[in-house]
């Protein structure tokens, strides 16, 4: 094998981890509100930017990292609340521009916080930053670090929602809120709840993009390139989610380095289509989706 | 408040039957009021406003184009497109390549036009056999696509500054062509409303607007929603490619940087602006959301030292239409159209009480 393909592979693994945190997050949002946040690039973002800023200006990582969780917990929370609770009873499409427009909010926030004249970083104390071979491929050790803590993150979440009792009531109300509330479930607490849950996956894969590639507003564009893995995955299925995310991930390593980084856009969204066209409820997910 | 609130909650039947409680069912008497708004309002801004404004006016009029049509899809087909700036950069560049390939200009309109709506068949195929928002994935998808082969175009025809061309209608000097641009849109556009009108009230209007009410019952009376769903669709990218086709003799130059996502959004952004309740609804969006930047520094440059003004504009005209966005569809079920709605212009002369029955 050569040392090109090994690269991509991990390569992709990693990206792919990033990728299952963002399309979990995805699938969360949309089990939840019905809605395709297109604010989720914006939600990885903001974190990571204030992160680096914080720490730039002298906190600790543990500090500055706890300050923009809260801050962008807190944001998506009150999003929630006080905008995707009043599109209920609107029309299907109105909770999505919502996130449009939460998207635009943010993506001005970040503009005038963060000018894109100067550089952020995120230094994490204690990431070895060597590289080892590995079937004669040169890999940053990094790299493998942050796809195993993201994969760990995903497994993590996925535990929670699989086998505790809150995870249970997010599935029901996710599956039928009408029904859960009978059962005594306060819908709109785990709506908000959920959209709390989703903020932190997209922190985490805020930081993850910003350990391996540096903080940069272009990160957000990869909140988009994940709609191939959720649609793949079957929009409601975890499991599915999962090895979609993977599969997009090394799909996009191994067209950056074989094909050209400027083309990776052009076949993810390609995927994207093609998925649509094909199989419109995924590989993995219940056959809900019916045919106007 | 409240109350506006609970006779928002049925906004979509209110907007069906609103619209024809206000003003006259026909399509003249939809397209008259607003056409004759519009021409005078064009009237005024050519003869009294300077170059700058009027140029800034007939923006705003291009921009009218395809917000009539995005709200014609959503207003009808109940469907979100993030595909305007991708059908925008479809029709132009297809009509740039069209008229370096020989074309006379009236044959490159056309063509661009033909390309754009054959994009929007290629993207509305698949995702509208499905129910969901499937649409609004399909358009992003469609939006980078297009991004790549119109940057290579671009790339292999002139290099990254993009193409730069003698603006038509330019033989009477800057202002008296902006003049001509500015009826010509005028007629556009209201070429544009009387055809959101006339299919709004002809058999695909009446059958889509059933369908987004009784979805169960119209399938049981076998109306096959995916026919008109795609034509509305594809009528409305064809739209789109025309104005997109239209910009850059207007302009002078065209380029990919233009056709960006935060356009499509902006476009998006105009629709829950203006509504879709009202026909001149994304007239009045597209006004706010082209017009609101402008006015953006000018407000900044009050309380801010220029310098810094002048970086902080983009970002806050964004902010600006997010919240705008988040507003509209929290306090209103359909933009400035749904408040529009409740102002009854009977009620100023006759007392409150005797309108009552009537709205």
């Amino acid at each position: 094998m050569s040392g090109q393909f090994i690269v991509a592979i991990v390569g992709g693994l990693q990206q792919g981890s990033t990728i299952v945190l963002i399309a979990m997050g995805l699938v969360l949002a949309f089990r939840a509100t019905e809605t395709f946040s297109f604010a989720h690039g914006q939600m990885m973002v903001l974190p990571a930017f204030i992160a680096s800023a914080l720490q730039t200006s002298g906190a600790s990582l543990a500090a500055s990292l706890a300050v923009a969780l809260a801050a962008s917990t807190g944001l998506a929370v009150a999003f929630q609340i006080l905008v995707l609770q009043k599109t209920i009873n609107q029309p299907v499409f109105v909770g999505t521009i919502a996130t449009l427009g939460f998207a635009a909010i943010l993506n001005g926030i970040l503009g005038a916080a963060f000018p894109g004249d100067r550089n952020y970083e995120l230094h994490i104390p204690g990431m070895p930053d060597q590289l080892i071979e590995l079937y004669g491929a040169r890999i940053r050790v990094s790299v493998l670090v942050v796809a195993i803590a993201s994969l760990l993150i995903a497994a993590g979440v996925y535990a929670i929602l699989r086998w505790t009792h809150l995870g249970v009531k997010l599935t029901a109300v996710g599956q039928d809120a009408l029904v859960a509330s009978q059962g005594g479930i306060r819908v709109r607490r785990l709506h908000a709840l959920t959209w709390g849950i989703v903020a932190i996956l997209a922190a985490c894969a805020g930081v993850a993009q910003a350990a391996t590639s540096g903080v940069g507003s272009s990160s957000a564009a990869l909140g988009l390139l994940a709609f191939p893995a959720l649609i793949l995955g079957g929009l409601t299925s975890i499991e599915g989610t999962i090895v979609a995310g993977l599969l997009i991930g090394v799909l996009q390593q191994f067209v950056s380095s074989y094909v050209g980084g400027d083309k990776v856009d052009l076949v993810t969204y390609v995927v994207l289509l093609m998925v649509i066209m094909v199989r419109p409820d995924g590989v993995f997910g219940i056959k809900n989706v019916s045919r106007a | 408040m409240k109350g506006l609130r609970l006779r928002g909650q049925d906004g979509a039947t209110a907007s069906v039957f609103k619209d024809g409680a206000l003003g006259s069912t026909t399509v003249s008497g939809r397209v008259l009021p607003a056409g004759t708004v519009l021409v005078l309002a064009t009237a005024f801004v050519v003869t009294t406003a300077d170059s700058n404004n009027v140029y800034l006016y007939c923006t705003a009029l291009f921009a009218c184009v395809g917000a009539l049509s995005l709200g014609l899809l959503m207003g009808t087909a109940g469907q979100v497109s993030i595909g305007n700036s991708a059908f925008l950069a479809v029709g132009a560049f297809v009509g740039m390549w069209a008229s370096r390939a020989g074309l006379p200009l009236p044959a490159a309109l056309l063509v661009a036009t033909v390309a754009a709506g054959l994009a929007g068949v290629l993207v509305g195929l698949p995702a509208l056999r499905i129910q969901g928002l499937y649409l609004a994935l399909a358009t992003l998808a469609a939006h980078f696509i297009v991004l790549y082969f119109i940057t290579e175009y671009q790339k292999s025809a002139v290099g990254s500054v993009g193409f730069l061309i003698t603006p038509a209608l330019s033989s009477g000097g800057l202002d008296q062509q902006q003049r001509y641009w500015a009826w010509i849109m005028t007629a556009v556009v209201v070429a544009c409303l009387a055809g959101v009108a006339a299919l709004q009230r002809g058999k695909m209007g009446r059958v889509l607007g059933f369908m987004k009410e009784h979805e169960h019952v119209s399938a049981c009376l076998g109306i096959d929603s995916r026919r008109y769903k795609l034509l509305v669709f594809v009528l409305s990218s064809a739209a789109i490619g025309f104005q997109g086709s239209l910009m850059p003799y207007f302009s002078g130059t065209l380029s990919v940087d233009t056709f960006s996502l935060d356009l499509a959004i902006a476009y998006i952004a105009m629709i829950m602006i203006g509504g879709t309740g009202n026909i001149f609804g994304p007239v009045i969006g597209a006004f706010v959301v082209v017009i609101m930047p402008t006015l953006i520094p000018d407000v900044l440059g009050a309380f801010v030292v220029n310098d810094r003004a002048a970086n902080l504009a983009p970002p806050l005209s964004q902010i600006a239409y997010g919240v705008l966005i988040i507003v509209m569809i929290t306090r209103s079920s359909d933009g400035i159209s749904g408040m529009l709605r409740y102002v009854n212009p009977q009620s100023w002369f006759i007392s409150s009480r005797a309108t009552k029955g009537s709205n």
